[in-house]
C-alpha cells in the first residue's frame, strides 16, 4: 500500500494517452507537453527523455525485426503530501553536552531517526554523533499516525523549531561568556559557538547552563512544509514476442521533492517506489476466485514479487529546479509514474496495448494473437 | 501445521518399517512422510495439505548422496543429491546438459542447496486451488476440480482431466527424455519404474497423486541410461519472473545427428503444460532423416502442440510452448541464438 489509488489511475490515464498518440500518430512525450499546463511537467519530461535516449525509440509500435523488441516509455505522476500540526518535538541540552531530541513517532524505515537527529546537529553546529534521538514511543511527544506521507512533512518542521528554540536558549545562556555582541551575530559551527571575538567550545558553553540544562519545545511551522510534487519516468523494456517475456533494461525517474532532507535515503527512497511501481506492472496481481471468494495467491511464492533478477538498470534524478524551502514527504509519490512508463514500453516494443495490471506474458501473447493471427 | 512424530533412521530398511502408519489413519494425507531437503514437504504441511502422522527424516540415510558414473556407463543419482550436486557437477554438465541446466531452472539457490533429486521427482502441483487451505478440491479428496472453470491460467493443457494440475518438477521432463528411471524401496523389496511409467494422469491413476510411489515406498536412486541423445540435450523453461518461479511451460530435447546433420533419433517432452512430463512421439518421429532448418522447426513445433486442448485461461500456453520447442531442438541442432526463454 503505496500511495493506494494513484498508480493504478496513472496507469489507466497514461497508457490511454500512448493509445492515443499512436492513433493521432503523434509522439507521446509532444501529446503531454501540448496537454500539460505545468511547466514543470514539461522541464522534467524534457530532462528524462535525454536520460532514456528518446530519440532511439521507434514511433510506430512493434515495428522492430526480429523476436526480441525494445521499447521505450514515458509517463508521469501527481501527489500531494504535505504536512500538518500534530506533533510536539523536545530538544534538551545537558550541562555535559548531551543533546537529546524526543519525538512521538516512529521510524518506518524511511529515514526518520536521522534526519530528525541531523536538523538538530546542523541547528546547533554539531555533529550527527553528537546528538541522540529518542523515538518510537508515544510518551515521547504527540506526533501523527504516518500515512499519506506526512510524517517527513509534520514531523521535520517541529524538529526544526525545536532545534531553533533550543539554540536561541543557548544563545541567552551564552552571551554573558562571550565579548559585545548581538545575539543574531553568534554562530554555531564545528562544535563551538562564536561571537564577539570569543569563541567557546561546545562543552564550556553547556558548562555554563543551569543545573538542569535546557529543554526547548518545538511545533509545526506552517510555512516549512510544503506540498504538490509531480514526477516524470521513462522504461526501456525488452519484449519476446515469441514468449510474452518482458526484460526491463532501464528506468529513469526525474522527481521533485521540495526540500530534500537527506539526499542518500531520498535516491534509495525513489528506488524502492520504482522498482514496487515495476512490480505492480509485470507481476503483482491478487488473484481471487469469483465463486468461492478465496484469494488463490494468499503468499509471497505464488504472489510474484520482483526479484534481483528482474531489476533493470534505475537513475534516479532530484529535480533540483524545485528551489521551495518546504518538506514534501515522497514515500508515496515515488511509486506513481514508472508503471506507465513500463506499461508504455510494452506497448512501444511489441504493438500490444494491456490495459490489466500486471502486464503478464499471457496477455501480451493473447494481445498479438488477436491483432496479428500469430500463433 | 499438525503435530507429528519424529524418526531418523539410518538404513532404508528403517525408514520404510517407519513409513508404515500405527493404525488406520482418518485421509491418507496424513501417512507419515519422508522428508530429504523439506523444501516442498514442509510447505504443505505449512498449508495443512498433508498432515503427516510421523515425518521420516532420511537425510541421515548414508550413501544416497552420490553421482556416480559417467558417459558411458550413465549415471546413478543417489534421491539425497541436491539440485546444487547436479547443476555443479562437471560430468551432468558435460554429458547431459539437460540435467544441468534443469537443476539450475529450479527455483532459488537456497532451495537448490537444500532439495534432493528424490524430492523434486515427488513434490506436490502448484495448482492454487490444492495449495490454498479453504479449498476442498479433487486432489485434497473432495468432488470437484476448481481449476477445471475457474482461475486456470497455469493449469493443464494436455492431459487435463477429472483434474487439471501440471506436474510441478523442472528434472522430471529432462530424465523422461533421457530415457531415466527410479529405484524405489518398500515393504516387498525394491523395484525399478520407468520414469515414463512412474507419473499418472489424473485419469489413469489415483487422482490423488502425481505417480505409482506407495505411502510406504522411497525412492534410492535414479538411474540415468548412457545415450547417444544426452550429449545435445537442453531444457528451456519458461518463468513470468526469472528469480523465482515455476514453469508457466518448459520443454526437453535431446536429439542424435545423422549423416548430413539429419536427426536419427529425438526426444521431446514437455513441462507446464499436463498433469505428467508430457513426451510428444509423434513430433520426435516426424524430425527423423530431416535437418533442422526453420521450415522444420516451425512444422515439428505445431506437430508438438497437436490436439492440445486449453481451458479458459492458459491458450497462451500453445503459442509459448512451440516457440520453446523451435528454439529448444535449434539449440540442440546449433542453429540459433535465442537459447534463453525468460
Amino acid at each position: 500500500m503505496r500511495a493506494p489509488g494513484h498508480p493504478q489511475a496513472s496507469f489507466a490515464i497514461e497508457c490511454l494517452l500512448d493509445e492515443l498518440a499512436s492513433a493521432l500518430k503523434m509522439d507521446p512525450l509532444e501529446l503531454r507537453k501540448k496537454n500539460l499546463k505545468d511547466k514543470v511537467y514539461h522541464s522534467q519530461l524534457d530532462r528524462g527523455a535525454r536520460e532514456i535516449g528518446w530519440g532511439r525509440r521507434s514511433a510506430t509500435p512493434g515495428s522492430a525485426v526480429g523476436p526480441l523488441k525494445r521499447g521505450i516509455g514515458c509517463s508521469v505522476g501527481t501527489w500531494g503530501g504535505g504536512g500538518n500540526k500534530a506533533c510536539e518535538v523536545d530538544v534538551k541540552i545537558s550541562r555535559d553536552g548531551a543533546v537529546t531530541v524526543a519525538v512521538g513517532t516512529q521510524d518506518l524505515g524511511t529515514g526518520t531517526r536521522t534526519y530528525t537527529r541531523a536538523i538538530v546537529a546542523e541547528e546547533l553546529g554539531l555533529g550527527l554523533n553528537d546528538v541522540q534521538e529518542k523515538i518510537g514511543n508515544s510518551k515521547l511527544g504527540a506526533a501523527n499516525p504516518s500515512g499519506g506521507s506526512t510524517t517527513a512533512a509534520s514531523l521535520a518542521p517541529a524538529v526544526k523549531d525545536a532545534a531553533f528554540n533550543a539554540r536561541q536558549a543557548m544563545i541567552e545562556k551564552t552571551l554573558p561568556l562571550l565579548g559585545a555582541v548581538k545575539p543574531e551575530e553568534i554562530t554555531f559551527a564545528n562544535k563551538r559557538i562564536t561571537g564577539g571575538g570569543k569563541t567557546l567550545t561546545w562543552k564550556q558553553a553547556c558548562a555554563a547552563l543551569p543545573a538542569a540544562g535546557i529543554t526547548a519545545h518545538g511545533e509545526w511551522k506552517a510555512a516549512l512544509s510544503g506540498t504538490g510534487v509531480h514526477g516524470a519516468a521513462f522504461a526501456e523494456v525488452e519484449v519476446d514476442v515469441e514468449t510474452g517475456h518482458v526484460r526491463p533494461i532501464k528506468i529513469v525517474q526525474v522527481q521533485d521533492v521540495g526540500l530534500p532532507l537527506n539526499r542518500l535515503a531520498l535516491e534509495s527512497q525513489i528506488n524502492g517506489g520504482i522498482i514496487q511501481s515495476l512490480g505492480m506492472g509485470l507481476w503483482e496481481g491478487r488473484v481471487m476466485d469469483a465463486k468461492l471468494g478465496v484469494q488463490l495467491n494468499p503468499n509471497f511464492n505464488d504472489y510474484k514479487i520482483p526479484g534481483c533478477l528482474e531489476i533493470p538498470e534505475i537513475r534516479v534524478f532530484i529535480d533540483d529546479t524545485d528551489t521551495r524551502e518546504q518538506v514534501i514527504g515522497v514515500g508515496e509519490a515515488a511509486i506513481i509514474p514508472a508503471l506507465g512508463a513500463v506499461a508504455n514500453a510494452v506497448y512501444n516494443a511489441s504493438g500490444v496495448p494491456v490495459r490489466e495490471l500486471p502486464i503478464t506474458p499471457d496477455k501480451i501473447l493473447m494481445g498479438l494473437m488477436s491483432a496479428g493471427g500469430r500463433s | 501445521m499438525k503435530a507429528f512424530e519424529w524418526a531418523s533412521p539410518t538404513s532404508v530398511a528403517e525408514a520404510v518399517n517407519q513409513l508404515r502408519p500405527n493404525g488406520q489413519l482418518a485421509d491418507m494425507d496424513d501417512a507419515p512422510r519422508p522428508l530429504a531437503g523439506g523444501q516442498d514437504l514442509l510447505t504443505t504441511m505449512k498449508d495443512y495439505i498433508t498432515r503427516p502422522t510421523r515425518v521420516v527424516n532420511i537425510k541421515s540415510i548414508k550413501g544416497l548422496d552420490r553421482i556416480e558414473g559417467d558417459a558411458g556407463k550413465g549415471l546413478r543419482i543417489g534421491a539425497l543429491v541436491t539440485l546444487t550436486q547436479i547443476e555443479e557437477n562437471p560430468i551432468v554438465r558435460r554429458s547431459f546438459p539437460a540435467l544441468a541446466e534443469a537443476a539450475l531452472a529450479v527455483a532459488t539457490p537456497q532451495i537448490r542447496n537444500l532439495g534432493t533429486v528424490g524430492g523434486n521427482l515427488c513434490q506436490r502441483p502448484r495448482c492454487w486451488y490444492f495449495r490454498v487451505e479453504e479449498v476442498h478440491c479433487l486432489k485434497k479428496g473432495g468432488d470437484h476440480c476448481y481449476a477445471a472453470s475457474g482461475e486456470n491460467k497455469y493449469n493443464a493443457i494436455f492431459g487435463g482431466g477429472p483434474s487439471y494440475i501440471v506436474h510441478p518438477s523442472d528434472l522430471a521432463p529432462v530424465l523422461v527424455a533421457l530415457g531415466a528411471s527410479v529405484r524405489a524401496v518398500g515393504p516387498g523389496g525394491e523395484r525399478t519404474i520407468s520414469l515414463d511409467k512412474f507419473f499418472t494422469l489424473p485419469s489413469e491413476g489415483n487422482v490423488r497423486r502425481e505417480n505409482v510411489l506407495k505411502d510406504d515406498e522411497i525412492i534410492t536412486e535414479i538411474q540415468v541410461p548412457a545415450s547417444p541423445l544426452a550429449a545435445r540435450s537442453t531444457y528451456l523453461k519458461f518463468k513470468e519472473r526469472s528469480s523465482l518461479d515455476f514453469a508457466l511451460s518448459s520443454v526437453a530435447a535431446a536429439i542424435e545427428l545423422g549423416a548430413n546433420n539429419t536427426v536419427k533419433q529425438a526426444r521431446i517432452v514437455l513441462g507446464g503444460v499436463a498433469p505428467v512430463p508430457w513426451r510428444v512421439e509423434e513430433a520426435e518421429k516426424f524430425l527423423i532423416g530431416k535437418r533442422l532448418d526453420e521450415a522444420t522447426l516451425a512444422a515439428v513445433a505445431n506437430r508438438a502442440l497437436r490436439g492440445a486442448t486449453p481451458l479458459a485461461k492458459n491458450a497462451y500456453k500453445v503459442p509459448l510452448t512451440k516457440t520453446l520447442v523451435r528454439r529448444a531442438l535449434a539449440k540442440v541442432g546449433g542453429t540459433t541464438t535465442i537459447t534463453q526463454p525468460a
